[in-house]
Protein backbone atom coordinates (compact mmCIF):
# COMPACT_ATOMS: atom_id res chain seq x y z
CA UNK A 1 0.00 0.00 0.00
CA UNK A 2 1.67 3.32 -1.00
CA UNK A 3 1.97 6.26 1.07
CA UNK A 4 -0.75 9.19 0.75
CA UNK A 5 0.64 11.30 -1.63
CA UNK A 6 -1.32 14.65 -1.05
CA UNK A 7 0.80 16.77 -3.36
CA UNK A 8 -1.49 17.36 -5.94
CA UNK A 9 -4.27 17.59 -4.29
CA UNK A 10 -5.08 21.75 -4.83
CA UNK A 11 -5.04 21.21 -8.84
CA UNK A 12 -6.75 17.99 -9.20
CA UNK A 13 -11.03 17.63 -8.21
CA UNK A 14 -13.03 14.55 -7.77
CA UNK A 15 -17.09 14.30 -9.15
CA UNK A 16 -18.96 11.38 -7.36
CA UNK A 17 -22.35 10.54 -9.43
CA UNK A 18 -25.16 9.18 -7.45
CA UNK A 19 -27.32 7.15 -9.24
CA UNK A 20 -29.03 4.85 -7.38
CA UNK A 21 -32.38 5.40 -4.78
CA UNK A 22 -31.87 5.74 -1.12
CA UNK A 23 -32.13 2.55 0.07
CA UNK A 24 -32.71 -0.67 -1.18
CA UNK A 25 -29.04 -0.54 -1.76
CA UNK A 26 -26.10 0.16 0.21
CA UNK A 27 -24.41 2.26 -2.82
CA UNK A 28 -25.72 5.78 -1.54
CA UNK A 29 -24.50 5.57 1.91
CA UNK A 30 -21.26 3.84 0.74
CA UNK A 31 -21.22 6.58 -2.06
CA UNK A 32 -21.79 9.20 0.36
CA UNK A 33 -19.46 8.05 3.16
CA UNK A 34 -16.77 8.22 0.23
CA UNK A 35 -17.82 11.64 -0.60
CA UNK A 36 -17.34 12.52 3.31
CA UNK A 37 -14.05 11.08 3.18
CA UNK A 38 -12.79 13.05 0.04
CA UNK A 39 -14.19 16.59 1.39
CA UNK A 40 -12.41 15.59 4.44
CA UNK A 41 -8.98 14.69 2.74
CA UNK A 42 -9.30 18.43 0.98
CA UNK A 43 -9.62 17.26 -2.36
CA UNK A 44 -11.89 19.43 -4.42
CA UNK A 45 -15.21 17.65 -4.09
CA UNK A 46 -18.13 17.62 -6.45
CA UNK A 47 -21.48 15.36 -5.64
CA UNK A 48 -23.90 15.21 -9.05
CA UNK A 49 -27.25 13.40 -8.31
CA UNK A 50 -28.81 11.76 -10.92
CA UNK A 51 -30.81 9.31 -12.26
CA UNK A 52 -32.56 7.33 -9.12
CA UNK A 53 -30.38 9.48 -7.14
CA UNK A 54 -32.10 12.41 -7.29
CA UNK A 55 -34.63 10.18 -4.53
CA UNK A 56 -31.62 10.50 -2.49
CA UNK A 57 -32.63 14.29 -1.59
CA UNK A 58 -36.22 14.35 -1.18
CA UNK A 59 -37.52 15.72 1.20
CA UNK A 60 -39.23 14.38 3.89
CA UNK A 61 -38.27 11.22 4.45
CA UNK A 62 -38.62 8.27 7.47
CA UNK A 63 -36.44 5.92 6.91
CA UNK A 64 -36.29 4.68 10.77
CA UNK A 65 -39.09 2.05 10.12
CA UNK A 66 -36.78 0.09 7.66
CA UNK A 67 -33.59 0.51 10.46
CA UNK A 68 -31.77 2.83 7.96
CA UNK A 69 -29.96 6.19 8.43
CA UNK A 70 -31.60 8.71 6.64
CA UNK A 71 -30.16 9.41 3.70
CA UNK A 72 -31.10 12.95 3.46
CA UNK A 73 -30.05 14.32 6.73
CA UNK A 74 -26.96 12.65 5.98
CA UNK A 75 -26.37 14.48 2.87
CA UNK A 76 -27.05 18.08 4.43
CA UNK A 77 -24.08 16.77 6.62
CA UNK A 78 -22.03 17.54 3.10
CA UNK A 79 -21.53 21.08 3.29
CA UNK A 80 -19.46 20.25 6.76
CA UNK A 81 -16.81 18.25 4.80
CA UNK A 82 -15.92 20.88 2.67
CA UNK A 83 -17.72 18.98 -0.46
CA UNK A 84 -17.47 22.27 -2.84
CA UNK A 85 -20.56 21.09 -5.25
CA UNK A 86 -23.65 19.44 -4.64
CA UNK A 87 -25.94 19.19 -8.32
CA UNK A 88 -28.46 18.07 -9.46
CA UNK A 89 -29.47 16.94 -12.90
CA UNK A 90 -32.87 18.33 -14.29
CA UNK A 91 -34.10 16.11 -16.59
CA UNK A 92 -33.60 13.33 -13.90
CA UNK A 93 -35.95 15.50 -11.34
CA UNK A 94 -38.28 16.63 -14.25
CA UNK A 95 -38.85 12.56 -15.31
CA UNK A 96 -39.87 11.68 -11.62
CA UNK A 97 -42.42 15.05 -11.12
CA UNK A 98 -39.81 16.63 -8.64
CA UNK A 99 -38.85 20.11 -8.36
CA UNK A 100 -36.72 22.56 -5.99
CA UNK A 101 -39.85 22.33 -2.91
CA UNK A 102 -38.84 18.40 -2.91
CA UNK A 103 -35.09 18.76 -2.39
CA UNK A 104 -33.01 19.85 0.90
CA UNK A 105 -29.61 20.77 -0.66
CA UNK A 106 -28.02 21.16 -3.97
CA UNK A 107 -28.45 23.41 -7.48
CA UNK A 108 -30.62 22.46 -9.76
CA UNK A 109 -28.29 22.34 -13.07
CA UNK A 110 -29.55 21.45 -16.95
CA UNK A 111 -28.40 19.25 -19.80
CA UNK A 112 -25.76 21.34 -20.92
CA UNK A 113 -24.28 22.33 -17.41
CA UNK A 114 -23.79 18.37 -16.07
CA UNK A 115 -21.72 17.68 -19.55
CA UNK A 116 -19.39 20.17 -18.63
CA UNK A 117 -19.34 18.96 -15.15
CA UNK A 118 -18.69 15.35 -16.50
CA UNK A 119 -16.04 16.68 -18.94
CA UNK A 120 -14.06 19.22 -16.86
CA UNK A 121 -13.36 16.59 -13.84
CA UNK A 122 -10.32 15.36 -13.33
CA UNK A 123 -11.79 11.69 -11.84
CA UNK A 124 -15.55 10.82 -11.93
CA UNK A 125 -16.64 8.52 -8.75
CA UNK A 126 -19.87 6.23 -9.71
CA UNK A 127 -22.35 5.06 -7.11
CA UNK B 1 -1.59 4.96 -18.39
CA UNK B 2 -1.63 4.90 -15.09
CA UNK B 3 -5.20 3.41 -13.53
CA UNK B 4 -6.91 2.76 -10.28
CA UNK B 5 -9.97 0.43 -10.35
CA UNK B 6 -12.98 1.10 -7.75
CA UNK B 7 -14.10 -2.61 -8.00
CA UNK B 8 -18.25 -2.41 -6.61
CA UNK B 9 -20.02 -5.43 -7.14
CA UNK B 10 -19.29 -8.78 -5.36
CA UNK B 11 -18.37 -11.94 -7.24
CA UNK B 12 -20.87 -13.61 -9.14
CA UNK B 13 -23.78 -11.91 -8.31
CA UNK B 14 -23.00 -9.49 -11.65
CA UNK B 15 -20.18 -9.09 -14.20
CA UNK B 16 -18.66 -6.19 -12.84
CA UNK B 17 -15.95 -7.69 -10.88
CA UNK B 18 -14.84 -10.25 -13.82
CA UNK B 19 -14.84 -7.18 -16.20
CA UNK B 20 -12.60 -5.60 -13.57
CA UNK B 21 -10.76 -8.55 -13.57
CA UNK B 22 -10.48 -8.51 -17.22
CA UNK B 23 -9.55 -4.88 -17.74
CA UNK B 24 -7.23 -5.33 -15.24
CA UNK B 25 -5.06 -7.98 -17.56
CA UNK B 26 -5.52 -6.17 -20.31
CA UNK B 27 -4.30 -2.84 -19.21
CA UNK B 28 -1.47 -4.45 -17.59
CA UNK B 29 -0.73 -6.58 -20.55
CA UNK B 30 -1.32 -3.45 -22.97
CA UNK B 31 1.68 -1.98 -20.73
CA UNK B 32 -0.26 0.14 -18.91
CA UNK B 33 0.22 0.13 -15.25
CA UNK B 34 -2.59 -0.30 -12.10
CA UNK B 35 -1.96 2.70 -9.39
CA UNK B 36 -4.56 0.61 -6.86
CA UNK B 37 -7.39 -1.93 -6.73
CA UNK B 38 -9.83 -0.42 -3.96
CA UNK B 39 -12.70 -3.02 -3.20
CA UNK B 40 -15.91 -0.89 -1.82
CA UNK B 41 -18.74 -1.69 -1.41
CA UNK B 42 -20.44 -5.69 -2.53
CA UNK B 43 -17.00 -5.44 -4.26
CA UNK B 44 -15.37 -6.89 -0.97
CA UNK B 45 -16.28 -9.92 -1.39
CA UNK B 46 -13.88 -10.82 -3.92
CA UNK B 47 -11.46 -10.31 -1.15
CA UNK B 48 -12.68 -13.78 0.71
CA UNK B 49 -10.82 -16.54 0.86
CA UNK B 50 -13.86 -18.85 1.69
CA UNK B 51 -15.75 -18.27 -1.79
CA UNK B 52 -15.63 -22.08 -3.09
CA UNK B 53 -17.30 -21.99 -6.66
CA UNK B 54 -17.71 -25.24 -8.28
CA UNK B 55 -14.65 -26.82 -10.30
CA UNK B 56 -16.44 -25.98 -13.55
CA UNK B 57 -16.26 -22.47 -12.51
CA UNK B 58 -13.57 -20.19 -12.07
CA UNK B 59 -12.58 -18.73 -8.42
CA UNK B 60 -12.95 -15.02 -8.63
CA UNK B 61 -11.15 -14.10 -5.54
CA UNK B 62 -8.21 -16.44 -6.07
CA UNK B 63 -7.72 -14.98 -9.54
CA UNK B 64 -7.36 -12.00 -8.43
CA UNK B 65 -4.79 -12.66 -5.45
CA UNK B 66 -2.73 -14.43 -8.17
CA UNK B 67 -2.79 -10.95 -10.63
CA UNK B 68 -1.83 -9.07 -7.70
CA UNK B 69 0.92 -11.43 -6.76
CA UNK B 70 2.03 -11.53 -10.12
CA UNK B 71 2.20 -7.91 -10.81
CA UNK B 72 2.57 -6.80 -7.50
CA UNK B 73 -0.15 -4.69 -7.40
CA UNK B 74 -1.44 -2.25 -4.50
CA UNK B 75 -4.73 -3.77 -3.45
CA UNK B 76 -7.14 -2.14 -1.24
CA UNK B 77 -10.14 -3.56 0.74
CA UNK B 78 -12.03 -0.68 2.65
CA UNK B 79 -12.41 -1.38 6.01
CA UNK B 80 -15.83 -0.26 6.92
CA UNK B 81 -17.21 -1.73 4.29
CA UNK B 82 -15.28 -5.40 4.47
CA UNK B 83 -15.95 -5.68 8.39
CA UNK B 84 -19.62 -5.21 7.99
CA UNK B 85 -20.10 -7.88 5.88
CA UNK B 86 -18.05 -10.32 7.31
CA UNK B 87 -14.52 -10.13 5.67
CA UNK B 88 -11.95 -9.46 8.09
CA UNK B 89 -8.18 -9.72 8.18
CA UNK B 90 -6.38 -11.73 11.01
CA UNK B 91 -5.92 -8.44 12.83
CA UNK B 92 -9.69 -7.61 12.59
CA UNK B 93 -11.31 -10.78 13.83
CA UNK B 94 -8.50 -10.69 16.57
CA UNK B 95 -9.78 -7.48 17.86
CA UNK B 96 -13.70 -7.92 17.24
CA UNK B 97 -13.65 -11.00 18.60
CA UNK B 98 -14.50 -13.08 15.85
CA UNK B 99 -13.97 -16.54 15.43
CA UNK B 100 -11.92 -16.53 11.74
CA UNK B 101 -10.38 -14.30 9.38
CA UNK B 102 -11.09 -14.72 5.97
CA UNK B 103 -9.08 -12.03 3.27
CA UNK B 104 -7.21 -13.52 1.07
CA UNK B 105 -4.11 -12.81 0.20
CA UNK B 106 -2.40 -9.65 -1.33
CA UNK B 107 -5.05 -7.30 0.22
CA UNK B 108 -4.53 -4.48 2.48
CA UNK B 109 -7.26 -3.56 5.01
CA UNK B 110 -7.34 0.41 5.05
CA UNK B 111 -9.63 3.42 4.79
CA UNK B 112 -11.79 5.38 2.21
CA UNK B 113 -8.21 8.14 2.19
CA UNK B 114 -6.83 5.35 -0.13
CA UNK B 115 -9.69 5.81 -2.57
CA UNK B 116 -9.01 9.43 -2.52
CA UNK B 117 -5.59 9.34 -2.96
CA UNK B 118 -6.44 6.85 -6.31
CA UNK B 119 -8.70 9.32 -7.12
CA UNK B 120 -5.97 12.42 -6.93
CA UNK B 121 -2.61 10.47 -8.30
CA UNK B 122 -4.01 7.79 -11.00
CA UNK B 123 -4.79 9.03 -14.51
CA UNK B 124 -8.30 7.61 -14.50
CA UNK B 125 -10.20 5.55 -12.07
CA UNK B 126 -12.85 3.25 -13.34
CA UNK B 127 -15.83 2.62 -11.37
CA UNK B 128 -16.88 -1.51 -12.09
CA UNK B 129 -20.49 -1.73 -10.02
Amino acid sequence: MAKLNTHKLEDRDVLLVFRHAPYGNALAREGLEAALACGAMGAKTNILYMNEGVWQLLEPQNSKTIGYKNQASMASALALYDVEGIWIDEDSLRQRNLTSVDINAGEIIGRTKVRALLNSSHCILSF
Amino acid sequence: MNFALLILGPPYSTQASTSALRFARAALGGGHSIYRLFFYHDGVHNASALVSPTQDESNLPQQWSELIALHQLDSVVCIAAATRRGVLSEQDAKRLGKPGANLSLGHEVSGLGQLVDASLNADRVITFG
